[in-house]
């Protein structure tokens, strides 16, 4: 693959990655057509993008407007909560979030796409302009807030009032189209709101993301934990030769291989595939590379050097363990289309206040689940080679993991919108199988441990039990919801 | 080096818990909630 199709190839993932974002973040479809705003209790959460909490289908809200309502709030001088969000999206992500997670970030990105003779990185004076951003984070979203207030102590939200176009374009356009009355009451602080937009909107057509390089205040705080975050690139010296490429692709112009992790960097990736000499490396990336090395593509693993003559195959076990990895990817994967459909009833059909988070969670299962597929298949067809078990073990946890988050993030969304998890019985018996799924690693283990020539323990006959039993009961409770065995 | 910013790391993730916890203890996601879960009139310009 050239550079060039592999910049292609980056910029259409990231591009995607954003939209996908944006849906899942917004995707309260009945404020589209309604205009109301979501008004569930996931609205006390932050998203980590500039994602106005008045967009129609906003389920978060926009850490900087959340920001300015505690600050202006005559209860409280400083945030600790939102703050303590911003810390946590700053060391995760660093401005991870600017490049990938952010729906105004995507709006300008898809502007700059538009064909011009004139594009240009940066605006004259640009070594100035962009410490414009801090200027305003401090001004207008901490200090007026917080200190210029009423009678009754309460302040502002004076960047969201004054500058923030992001509100405008999420939240004033859909609800002022929407709305009669809010067509009714467009005043002066629209048309100032709408010129700022503008010159945003057309800026970005002729320069790179001029609102997140000069006036985003988000972008200035999470830039300080650049260096610091999770995500963070990294430059291999030997084989860098300093020639610019990186420079070159940057839409924020940082020379990449000397400041890797400077903070107007949005990470958009562009400069690692841009990059001749492979010389520029992520963190994640890194991470990313030894965990699919040792469980999908290097078969032969690290335990290679054990003597192939000293592992004694299961092929029995191995088998067994496929047959019960491959039922618990069909019932996911049953689970999971559900869940996609009963997301969509419920928001479209129903009106409920169903988050799309449902869907999100169920692709986080469909993943899982054709994962453990995989994995079945591959633990039937290797039975005899026992060198080749020996990855099971990680392909499972991989999966479980999967599975995990988005159990977690279904979790957290149900018990903040105070909603039932899934109204068919189908629904609910594949949601505790596949609570057993964790089940499966020490499960793996044992098989490994056998292969190995270890004791394993009662460790493989206990957990086939366990599961066994998970399985029969919950096809027993299914039979009696669906009432083909009478109830006790 | 590498390991002194994962150390920063880790403290850092550990305070912005602490952080969000003490804020919930305060209310503070109530007060988001209350400004978030109705249409912010200065945040889509009109009024």
């Amino acid at each position: 693959m050239t550079v060039m199709d592999k910049r292609k190839k980056q910029s259409r993932t990231r591009t995607w990655f954003q939209a996908a974002w944006f849906a899942v973040t917004n995707g309260y479809l009945r404020g589209y057509t309604s205009g109301k705003i979501f008004a569930g209790g996931t609205k006390r959460i932050c998203v980590p993008g500039l994602n106005c909490y008045s967009c129609p289908g906003a389920f978060g809200s926009c850490p900087i407007g959340s920001l300015q309502a505690v600050l202006d709030s005559r209860n409280y001088k400083i945030s600790l909560y939102v703050f303590g969000f911003l810390t946590v999206f700053g060391v995760l992500f660093g401005r991870l979030v600017c490049g990938w997670m952010c729906p105004f970030g995507l709006v300008q990105d898809l502007l700059y796409k538009i064909k011009t003779k004139f594009k240009k990185k940066n605006l004259p004076g640009h070594k100035y302009l962009r410490y414009v951003r801090f200027v305003l984070l401090i001004v207008f979203v901490i200090l007026l807030p917080s200190c210029v207030v009423d009678a009754t102590g309460t302040g502002k939200p004076t960047f969201c009032e004054f500058i923030c176009p992001s509100g405008l374009l999420l939240g004033g356009i859909p609800l002022t189209i929407l709305n009669e009355g809010f067509r009714a009451a467009i005043g002066i602080r629209f048309i100032w709101k709408t010129a700022i937009l503008l010159a945003v909107a057309v800026g970005s057509i002729f320069y790179f993301r001029p609102f997140c390089k000069y006036l985003c205040p988000l972008g200035a705080i999470y830039g300080c934990f650049n260096s610091v975050s999770t995500y963070r690139l990294e430059i291999d010296h030997d084989k860098c030769i300093k020639c610019g490429a990186c420079q070159k692709a940057c839409g924020m112009d940082i020379k990449t291989f000397e400041t890797p992790n400077s903070m107007d960097c949005i990470r958009c990736g562009a400069c690692i595939s841009a990059c001749p000499k492979e010389a520029i490396s992520s963190t994640w990336g890194n991470a990313r590379k030894n965990i699919t090395s040792r469980c999908f593509i290097d078969d032969t693993v690290s335990d290679s050097q054990l003597n192939a003559a000293e592992l004694t195959p299961q092929p029995g076990k191995a088998l067994v363990f496929g047959i019960i990895l491959i039922l618990f990817g069909v019932i996911g994967l049953i689970g999971g289309v559900i869940g996609v459909i009963n997301a969509f009833q419920y928001n479209l059909v129903y009106g409920m206040e169903t988050p799309m988070t449902g869907i999100a969670y169920s692709l986080f299962k469909l993943a899982s689940c054709i994962i453990l597929l995989a994995t079945g298949v591959y633990a039937i067809r290797n039975r005899y080679q026992a060198e080749k078990l020996l990855v099971l073990r990680e392909r499972v946890a991989c999966a479980v993991i999967t599975l995990i988050i988005g159990l977690v993030v279904m979790g957290i969304v149900t018990a903040m919108n105070s909603e039932a998890i899934g109204p068919y019985a189908l629904y609910t018996l594949v949601f505790f199988i596949m609570a057993f799924s964790p089940l499966l690693i020490p499960f793996a283990s044992s098989l490994e441990k056998q292969i190995k020539g270890q004791k394993a323990g009662a460790g493989w006959a206990i957990l086939l039990v366990i599961l066994t039993l998970a399985i029969l009961g919950q096809l027993t409770f299914l039979a009696m919801a669906y009432g083909l065995i009478p109830h006790p | 080096m590498k390991n002194n910013r994962n150390w920063i790391t880790i403290a850092l993730l550990v305070c912005s818990v602490v952080l969000i916890v003490a804020g919930i203890m305060t209310g503070e996601p109530e007060t988001v909630f209350n400004k978030a879960a109705k249409v912010c009139m200065e945040c889509i310009g009109i009024g």
